[in-house]
């Protein structure tokens, strides 16, 4: 066995370790600005060593100049996909999860309340992790979503669409 | 040596449906968006590893950058167009 084929196993095994957590991450973390770690970091370091590992298998030639291109350009775009989808996230509205909104339902003492009203703004919200208190109107089926207080301080809901 | 490719792809295929799950679940849309960026970079290295199954890597190293092109403007396009949803409704 050619001392090539396991330096190149051992790095694609540990990218592929990497991958693994990083799937495990998106489906392990408690809200989407931190799932976005899973697939900004973890997926990228992953990518980057199994195709390490696979120009070190190749050898010298076009191709692994190919595969090196290919590691340049997930080490830089896959970071700034993740970071603009985040920052579009924001920009909605949608809010980061604290400890005291308890979403796994195991609450306790004076939590009780605060993750109860939590449970109903997620209920309420239909999925989209908007501003529950500004799109009351919409989330209610109101198509124009003008039945209280919208020209009042607050935030905007952002699906709402303003007359031209 | 293509026993080990076989078998480094199966782990992949099994490491790549994994965030399907938060593409059905996901409690908001973002979460679908970000679970489907994932599926789309993990799949460029089951493409390249795919190329090497069949000896053909020449080939298959230009699908994997042409699809690593797509999915990245596909997460752009996704995330620029919600941006500038919420930026005309203020």
């Amino acid at each position: 066995m050619p001392v090539n084929f396991i330096v190149s196993n051992i790095i694609v095994s540990v990218g592929v370790f990497f991958l693994l957590v990083g799937s495990i991450g998106l489906i392990r973390l408690p809200d989407f600005y931190s799932r976005t770690h899973a697939v900004g970091k973890s997926d990228t370091l992953g990518i980057i060593l199994v195709v390490l590992g696979l120009v070190v298998h190749e050898g010298l030639s076009l191709n692994s100049v190919k595969l090196v291109m290919i590691m340049v350009f997930v080490g830089l775009t896959g970071p700034t996909a993740t970071h603009a989808l985040a920052k579009a996230a924001f920009r909605f509205g949608l809010r980061p999860w604290f400890r005291s909104d308890s979403a796994d339902g195991t609450h306790e003492g004076e939590d009780h309340v605060d993750s109860e009203s939590v449970g109903h703004e997620d209920e309420m919200d239909g999925g989209l992790g908007l501003d529950v208190e500004a799109c009351a109107g919409l989330l209610r089926g109101d198509p124009d979503g003008d039945d209280d207080d919208e020209e009042g301080g607050g935030p905007a809901c952002p699906l709402k669409r303003k007359e031209p | 040596m293509e026993r080990y490719f076989i078998y480094l792809g199966v782990l992949l295929t099994v490491i790549i449906l994994i965030p399907l799950y938060r593409v059905l679940r996901g409690p908001t849309l973002f979460d679908r968006m970000l679970g489907a960026g994932a599926f789309g970079t993990k799949t460029m290295v089951l493409v390249i590893v795919i190329g090497f199954i069949f000896d053909r890597i020449d080939m298959f190293i230009d699908i994997t950058l042409a699809y690593a092109v797509l999915n990245f403007i596909g997460t752009i396009a996704v995330a620029r167009y919600l941006a500038a949803m919420v930026k005309r409704s203020k």
